[in-house]
C-alpha cells in the first residue's frame, strides 16, 4: 500500500489524531518537560503538600518533592526502558521474520521453535527472575549505573518479546517470495539480499512500523508491572514513583495530585498508544476498510 | 496423520519448552550475582532489638548453603536438581519455613479461587461488549477507546485507589481479602458468609475485571473480523486482486492464534493477579512472588515460576488436544500439514 | 472461535485439575478480637523462646514472661515493674542479688512457677544452649541459687560481671518451665535454636502444644496470620486483673499502605507499621496515637550515621564533625518525617537518658545546623579543592567520593540519606545516596565495604546507656552485632566496658554519671558516628473495636508490639484495654475441622456446572453471531 494512499486514509480517522496527538504531547512532556521546571526530582522543598498552581504545576506532595519534575523525568526513564525494548523487539522480530520467512527450512524451524516456546513461556516470569536477580541491584557492591540498567532492562524486556512480529513477518515475507515481484526480481539475476532489501523490506515496511507501536504499548505495559513487583532501572522511574507515592500515604494525606496527575499522564500514554494501533490496523488491512 | 501421532508430537513439543524454559532458569539463579544463599538466611532473621553473634550467622550461612545444595559441583547440582523436580521435591522455603511443593499447591488453589470468576466474567462481558461494537459502529468508536483506557491503568493503581476510597473513606467494602473470606463462603455456604464473601471479594474483583475487560473486548472484535475476513478475502479474490494483498491476509491464519490467545490471557491474568493479591494481601502467589524476591528465597521463586510455566504448558496442551478433537476443521489444518 | 472459546475452558480445567483443600480457621468474633500487626513480616510459624529474635513477636509477653516489665516512659524509680517477680531485686552485695517470686505465679497446668525454673532459665539453659537470646550470661552469673521455692540468689562473678546486661535480661528472658524443657534441652542442646529445625519446640513442633506463663496461647497459626486465645487460668487474674480481649489476632502485611487501610476501615486495631500519613489519619480522626500532635510518636531508637572510620577521610575526626555541622536534621525530620520524630542530641542519648546527658559540655561544643562552620572545619584540616572540579579532595590530592546507603523501599531513610547527600554536597563533598536491595545493605555493613550508612538496629532504650554504646561502638563488627564504624579507641572501648561493670545500686550513681560524662567527652570531641534523629514507636491504633490506649494523658506503658519490647508496656496495654462497643453474649467459636472430602466434591460440582453453562452460552452467542453477518 503507497504512502499517499496511507496518510489519505489516516487523514480520516479521528482516532488516529486524537492519539496521535496525546501520544506526541507525552513524549514532548518528556523531552521538554526537564527543562521546563527548575526543580530536580530530588530536590526536598520547604513546602509540602500544596496543590497545583503556577508555580509547581502538579503540585508539591507531602514530602517536598515537585511532582511535575518528577513526572517529567521519569517518563523520561520508563520510556526509555520501553523505546528500548521496542526498537530491541523489533529489530529482533523483523531480522528473524525476514530470514525465516525467506530462507526457510532450517532458519525458519529455528525460528519457530524460539518463537513457540517464547509464545508460551510468560515474558513477565522469566523477567522476575532476571530482576529479582540481576537488576534489582546486585548483592556486595553498587549496582550498575542507571544508564546501565535502563540499557540492560530494555533489552531484556525486548529480547523476550520479539516472537510475535517474528511470526508475523515470516508469513508476510514468505507470501511475498513467492510473488510474481520476487520472481521477476530473481530472473533479473539479483542476489537474495539485494532482493531482501529492495522489494521485501520496503513492502512490510508499513506492516513493521505497526508492530513497533504495537511493541511499544506492550513493554510499557511490561515494564509497569516489573516496576510494581520492585524491578526498575531507576528508583526515578515513573511507574516506580507512582507506587512510592501511593505506598508514601499520598491517599491518606488526601494529595490526590501526587498520584492522579502521573498516573493520567500513563493511562494516556498506554491507552494513545494502543488506539493508535487501532485506527492503524483500520488503515493498513483494507479488509477492516469497511468501519 | 493419526490423532496419536498428532498428540505425541504436541506433548513432545511441551516437553521440549519446558525443560528448556526450566533449564533456562535454573541457569539464572545459579548465576545470579552475589550471595542469595546468606540473603535468604539473614532476611529471615532481621528484628529489632535482637542480635547474633558472628557464630551465629556463620552457622546460619553454612546451613542455608547446605540446604541449596550449592557446595557441590555444577553438574551435579543439575542432576540433583531434576531429580528433586520429577519427584516432586521442589525444595524447601525459608519464607514459609514449609516445603515449596505442598505451600505452592495452596497458593495455587486460592489463586485459582481469586481469578477463575474475575476471568470468566470478564470474558463473558468482553466478549458481548466486543459483539455489540462489532455490530453497531456508533459504539465501537466510543467504547473501544473507553476499553482502552481502562486497559491501560496499572492494576495496581486502580486497586489501590478503589481500596482506599470505598474500603476506606466510605467504607462501602472490606479494603483486604483473606483466605478465609473465599473458604468460609466455599466450605460453609450460607447468606452469611455469602455477604461477607461480597463484602470483600468486590474491591479485588473490580479492579481485575475493568482492567482486563478491554483485552477481551478487543479480542473478540478481532473475532468478529475474522468471519468478515474470510468473505471479504474471497471476495477481493474474485475482484482478482494481486497475490500480494491476499498474501496479507493469510498472514492472519499463519500466527497459531489459540496458542497466542492462551499464552497472552494465562500470562495477563496471572500477571494482573500479582499486583491484586498485593494490593489486597490476599495471599496467593502474587503476593508469594514478592515475598520470594525480597527474601531473595531460592527455591520459592524457582518453584512459583517453574509451576506456573508448566500450569501454561498443560493448559496449552488440552486446549490443543479438544479443539482437535472437536473441530474437524482444526483437525485438517493441524495435521495435515 | 479459538480465542474466545479457550479462556472458560482453560480456567475450567485449571480448577478441575488442582484438588481443592479449603483451609479452616477458627470463627472468632470481631468484637472480642483484638488485632494487631506491625511486627510480623513473614508467616508466624516460629514461636522458639530460645531464638526468640526469630521468632513471633509475642512469644516473649504473651506466651512466656520475664521477671520484670521495664517501662521507659515511667520515672526512673518506677521503672521496673515485677510481673513474675514479686517486688524489686534486692541487692545483698554486688555480686549476689535476691529475686523473689510470686506466690501466685503459675504455669498453665496450674503447677507453680518456682525457683527451679528461674535456675533452669538463667544457669542451665545459658550453659546447654549456649546461642540463646541470653546465653551470653553464662560469662558472668557463676550459679543461681534456689533459696527456697519461690526465692533466688544471683551470684556474679566479680571479674566479668555484666550488670547492664544483666538489667536487660531481667526483662528480656523469658522464664521457661523446667519440667517442660528439661528433656529437650538435655536431648538436643545448641541445636534448639535453630528455627528451621524447631520453629517450636514442643511435642510435634506444635505451637499449640506449647507450656507457658502468660496470658495468651497459640490456637491457630496460618501463612498470614495467628491466632491467640485468652488462657482463662492465668495466674496473673488475682494480680493484675484480666485482658479484656478474648482473641489476639496477628497479621502479616505486605505493604504499608495496605496497613494503612486496614487501619482506616478499622480492620486493624493495633499497628506498629512506618505509615506514612500517619499523622494525618491521627488529624482526620481515622487513628489515634500517643501524642495527639507533633512528634506524635514515642521515640523508640537512635538513627545513627555510621561512616567506616577504616577508609579515610571518616579516620579523621574533623572531617566526622564537618558533616555533623554540614546536616540539616530539622528538614530531614520535616520532609521525610513529616515531623513525627525527634532530632537527637550529638551524644545519641535517648530521652529517657536524661538525666546522664552532660548538658554543658553539648552547649561547650555547640553542634548545630552550620554549613559555614562545616567548611570552615574542612579548609583548616586540608580538604580543599586540589584539582579543580569542584569538590573537595583530600590533603593527598585523592578525590572525595562518598556512598551513603540504606535498605531499598525504606522509604524514609531513602528521602532522609538523599537530603543528606544533598547537604554534603552544599558543603563541597562529593555524597551520593543509593538504595542497594536490604541483602545487599547488611552485606555492605557486614564486610565492612560501605562508606556510609544509616542504621539503628541496637540502639533501642534499656536501662543503662551501656547497651546502646557497646552496640555502636565496642562490639565485634557485624550487621547484627553492631559497632558498624569499627571505630577503634581503647579509652572508649574501655569506659563503656566499665560501665556495665559498675553495679545499678544507689550509691553508683556517681560513679555512673562520671563514666557516661567521660564517654560524652570523648563522643563530642570524636564524633565517631554521627546520632541524628530518633526513630519513633510508631504506634497508631483504631479507636473503632477497642479503647484505652495509652496516651500523653494517660502514659502507663509504651504501646509497641515489636519483638522483644512487649514488656515496655504492650503486655500492660492489654490489661487496661475496654471494648468500645458492648459485645453482645459470644457465640461459641465454630472450629471448622479441614474436610477436605466434602468441600473437594461440592467445590468441584459447583466449578463444573459454572463451566458447563460457561460453554453452552458461548456456544449458543456464537451460533447467534454466525448468523447475524449471514443475515446481513
Amino acid at each position: 500500500m503507497s504512502a499517499r494512499r496511507v496518510l489519505v486514509l489516516l487523514r480520516r480517522k479521528i482516532s488516529f489524531w486524537v492519539s496521535t496527538a496525546v501520544l506526541l504531547s507525552v513524549l514532548l512532556l518528556s523531552v521538554v518537560g526537564p527543562g521546563l521546571t527548575p526543580y530536580k526530582p530530588m530536590d526536598v522543598l520547604p513546602v509540602r503538600a500544596q496543590p497545583p498552581s503556577p508555580g509547581h504545576p502538579f503540585g508539591v506532595d507531602n514530602l517536598g518533592y515537585d511532582v511535575f519534575s518528577a513526572t517529567v523525568y521519569g517518563l523520561r526513564v520508563s520510556l526509555a526502558v520501553g523505546l528500548i525494548a521496542a526498537v530491541v523487539a523489533t529489530f529482533i522480530g523483523v531480522t528473524a521474520g525476514v530470514l525465516a520467512g525467506y530462507y526457510g527450512g532450517l532458519m525458519d524451524y529455528t525460528m519457530d521453535s524460539l518463537a513457540m516456546f517464547l509464545l508460551t513461556i510468560p515474558p513477565a516470569f522469566i523477567l522476575i527472575m532476571i530482576g529479582a536477580f540481576y537488576a534489582a541491584g546486585g548483592e556486595g557492591g553498587a549496582a550498575m549505573s542507571e544508564f546501565e540498567r535502563i540499557l540492560f532492562l530494555g533489552v531484556a524486556v525486548g529480547a523476550l518479546s520479539w516472537h510475535w512480529t517474528a511470526r508475523a513477518v515470516r508469513s508476510q515475507v514468505a507470501a511475498l517470495k513467492i510473488s510474481d515481484y520476487v520472481y521477476v526480481s530473481r530472473l533479473s539475476g539479483n542476489s537474495s539480499l539485494k532482493i531482501i532489501v529492495k522489494d521485501i523490506l520496503p513492502n512490510i515496511g508499513s506492516y513493521v512500523f505497526l508492530v513497533f507501536v504495537i511493541q511499544l504499548a506492550n513493554a510499557l505495559g511490561t515494564v509497569v508491572t516489573l516496576e510494581f513487583l520492585g524491578i526498575k532501572a531507576s528508583d526515578w522511574s515513573l511507574f516506580a514513583r507512582v507506587v512510592q507515592w501511593l505506598q508514601m500515604g499520598a491517599l491518606i494525606a488526601g494529595v490526590w495530585w501526587a498520584w492522579l496527575l502521573p498516573g493520567v499522564i500513563i493511562v494516556a500514554l498506554i491507552s494513545s498508544l494502543y488506539l493508535l494501533v487501532y485506527s492503524l490496523e483500520e488503515v493498513f488491512n483494507p479488509r477492516l476498510a469497511r468501519w | 496423520m493419526s490423532l496419536l501421532l498428532y498428540v505425541l508430537k504436541r506433548v513432545a513439543a511441551y516437553v521440549i519448552i519446558f525443560v528448556a524454559a526450566t533449564t533456562f532458569i535454573w541457569l539464572l539463579v545459579r548465576f545470579a550475582p552475589g550471595d542469595p544463599a546468606l540473603a535468604s538466611a539473614m532476611r529471615v532473621m532481621m528484628a529489632p532489638g535482637v542480635s547474633y553473634t558472628k557464630e551465629q550467622m556463620e552457622e546460619f550461612r553454612r546451613r542455608a548453603i547446605e540446604m541449596l545444595g550449592w557446595n557441590l559441583p555444577l553438574h551435579e547440582q543439575y542432576i540433583l536438581f531434576w531429580s528433586r523436580l520429577l519427584a516432586g521435591d521442589l525444595g524447601y522455603s525459608t519464607y514459609y519455613s514449609a516445603p515449596v511443593a505442598p505451600k505452592i499447591r495452596e497458593l495455587l488453589v486460592r489463586d485459582i479461587l481469586l481469578l477463575s470468576p474475575a476471568a470468566v466474567i470478564s470474558w463473558f462481558l468482553g466478549n458481548w461488549l466486543g459483539a455489540w461494537a462489532a455490530r453497531y459502529r456508533k459504539l465501537d468508536k466510543v467504547l473501544l477507546p473507553l476499553l482502552y483506557i481502562l486497559t491501560s491503568t496499572p492494576y495496581f493503581l486502580l486497586g489501590l485507589v478503589l481500596a482506599y476510597t470505598l474500603g476506606v473513606v466510605y467504607p462501602v467494602f472490606k479494603p483486604t481479602l483473606t483466605s478465609s473470606d473465599i473458604d468460609l463462603f466455599l466450605t460453609t455456604p450460607s447468606l452469611e458468609t455469602f455477604k461477607r464473601f461480597l463484602h470483600a471479594y468486590t474491591l479485588p474483583f473490580l479492579s481485575l475485571v475493568l482492567v482486563s475487560m478491554g483485552g477481551w473486548a478487543s479480542g473478540m472484535r478481532s473475532l468478529m473480523m475474522y468471519e468478515l475476513e474470510t468473505n471479504y478475502a474471497r471476495f477481493l479474490e474474485t475482484l482478482g486482486f494481486s497475490d500480494r494483498k491476499v498474501a496479507g491476509y493469510a498472514l492472519r491464519h499463519a500466527i497459531n492464534p489459540q496458542v497466542t490467545g492462551l499464552g497472552i490471557q494465562f500470562g495477563t491474568i496471572i500477571v494482573g493477579g500479582i499486583a491484586i493479591s498485593s494490593i489486597f494481601n490476599y495471599p496467593g502467589a502474587g503476593i508469594g512472588l514478592i515475598y520470594a524476591i525480597n527474601f531473595r528465597d531460592v527455591f520459592l521463586l524457582q518453584g512459583i515460576i517453574i509451576v506456573y510455566i508448566a500450569m501454561v504448558l498443560i493448559a496449552c496442551f488440552i486446549v490443543d488436544l479438544v479443539y482437535v478433537i472437536i473441530d474437524p476443521r482444526v483437525r485438517l489444518g493441524m495435521m495435515g500439514g | 472461535m479459538n480465542k474466545g472459546k479457550t479462556l472458560p475452558l482453560a480456567a475450567a480445567l485449571c480448577i478441575l485439575l488442582v484438588a481443592l483443600v479449603a483451609q479452616a480457621q477458627p470463627v472468632i468474633p470481631r468484637e472480642q478480637t483484638l488485632i494487631i500487626g506491625g511486627a510480623y513480616w513473614e508467616p508466624p510459624k516460629k514461636f522458639n523462646p530460645f531464638n526468640y529474635g526469630g521468632s513471633v513477636s509475642g512469644t516473649v509477653g504473651l506466651i512466656y514472661e520475664p521477671l520484670y516489665l521495664w517501662i521507659p516512659i515511667k520515672p526512673e524509680n518506677e521503672r521496673f515493674v515485677p510481673w513474675l517477680a514479686a517486688d524489686q531485686p534486692k541487692w545483698i552485695s554486688p555480686t549476689e542479688v535476691e529475686i523473689k517470686l510470686r506466690p501466685e505465679a503459675t504455669w498453665w497446668d496450674g503447677s507453680p512457677v518456682t525457683a527451679e525454673d528461674v535456675r533452669f532459665t538463667f544457669h542451665d539453659v545459658p550453659r546447654k544452649v549456649p546461642s540463646s537470646a541470653w546465653g551470653g550470661v553464662r560469662n558472668y552469673i557463676v550459679d543461681v541459687v534456689v533459696v527456697d521455692a519461690k526465692t533466688v540468689r544471683f551470684k556474679f562473678d566479680p571479674n566479668t560481671a555484666n550488670y547492664a546486661d544483666f538489667l536487660f535480661n531481667l526483662y528480656s528472658a523469658p522464664i521457661l518451665p523446667k519440667k517442660f524443657y528439661e528433656p529437650f534441652v538435655n536431648q538436643y542442646g545448641d541445636e534448639l535454636t535453630d528455627l528451621a529445625k524447631w520453629p517450636a519446640v514442643a511435642e510435634g513442633k506444635d505451637p499449640t502444644k506449647l507450656l507457658g506463663s502468660g496470658m495468651y496461647k497459640v490456637i491457630y497459626t496460618g501463612d498470614d496470620n495467628f491466632i491467640l486465645e485468652r488462657v482463662d487460668n492465668w495466674w496473673g487474674t488475682k494480680v493484675f486483673g484480666t485482658p479484656a480481649p478474648k482473641y489476639i489476632k496477628g497479621v502479616v502485611v505486605y505493604s504499608n499502605q495496605v496497613a494503612a487501610n486496614m487501619l482506616g476501615s478499622g480492620e486493624l486495631d493495633w499497628s506498629c507499621f512506618f505509615i506514612p500519613g500517619g499523622p494525618t489519619m491521627v488529624q482526620r480522626g481515622y487513628a489515634v496515637a500517643f501524642y495527639g500532635k507533633e512528634p506524635y510518636y514515642l521515640s523508640a531508637n537512635v538513627a545513627f550515621l555510621f561512616v567506616n572510620t577504616m577508609k579515610p577521610p571518616f579516620n579523621d575526626p574533623n572531617f566526622r564533625k564537618a558533616m555533623y555541622y554540614a546536616i540539616d536534621v530539622d528538614k530531614i525530620i520535616a520532609s521525610a518525617f513529616e515531623g513525627a520524630v525527634k532530632k537527637s542530641n550529638p551524644v545519641g542519648l535517648l530521652p529517657f537518658w536524661e538525666r546522664y546527658l552532660a548538658k554543658d559540655l553539648i552547649e561547650k561544643y555547640g553542634y548545630k545546623y552550620d554549613p559555614n562552620k562545616a567548611k570552615e572545619i574542612l579548609d583548616k584540616a586540608g580538604y580543599v579543592d586540589r584539582d579543580g572540579d569542584g569538590w573537595r579532595d583530600m590533603p593527598d590530592g585523592k578525590p572525595i567520593r562518598i556512598q551513603i546507603i540504606v535498605p531499598y523501599g525504606w522509604t524514609d531513610w531513602m528521602f532522609a540519606i538523599i537530603n543528606i547527600a544533598e547537604d554534603l554536597r552544599k558543603v563541597g563533598i562529593y555524597a551520593e545516596a543509593m538504595f542497594p536491595d536490604f541483602g545487599a545493605y547488611i552485606t555492605m555493613i557486614d564486610q565492612g565495604t560501605y562508606d556510609a550508612a544509616i542504621n539503628n538496629f541496637g540502639s533501642f532504650a534499656t536501662p543503662s546507656p551501656y547497651n546502646l554504646y557497646y552496640w555502636a561502638y565496642n562490639a565485634s563488627p557485624g550487621i547484627w552485632t553492631g559497632n558498624h564504624g569499627r571505630y577503634k579507641n581503647t579509652r572508649l572501648t574501655d569506659l563503656i566496658q566499665q560501665l556495665g561493670r559498675i553495679p545499678p545500686l544507689p550509691e553508683n550513681e556517681g560513679k555512673i554519671q562520671s563514666v557516661l560524662r567521660e564517654i560524652q567527652s570523648i563522643l563530642l570531641e570524636e564524633m565517631p558516628a554521627l546520632p541524628l534523629w530518633y526513630n519513633g514507636y510508631w504506634f497508631l491504633a483504631s479507636q473503632k473495636y477497642w479503647t484505652g490506649w495509652p496516651s500523653e494523658k494517660n502514659p502507663y506503658g509504651v504501646p509497641i508490639i515489636w519483638n522483644g519490647q512487649w514488656q515496655h508496656g504492650g503486655m500492660l496495654v492489654l490489661l487496661n484495654l475496654k471494648p468500645t462497643v458492648t459485645p453482645t453474649p459470644p457465640a461459641p467459636p465454630v472450629v471448622t475441622p479441614a474436610a477436605p472430602a466434602v468441600p473437594t466434591e461440592l467445590i468441584a460440582g459447583v466449578i463444573i456446572a459454572i463451566v458447563v453453562v460457561a460453554v453452552l452460552a458461548y456456544y449458543f452467542l456464537a451460533k447467534r453471531k454466525k448468523a447475524a453477518p449471514a443475515q446481513k
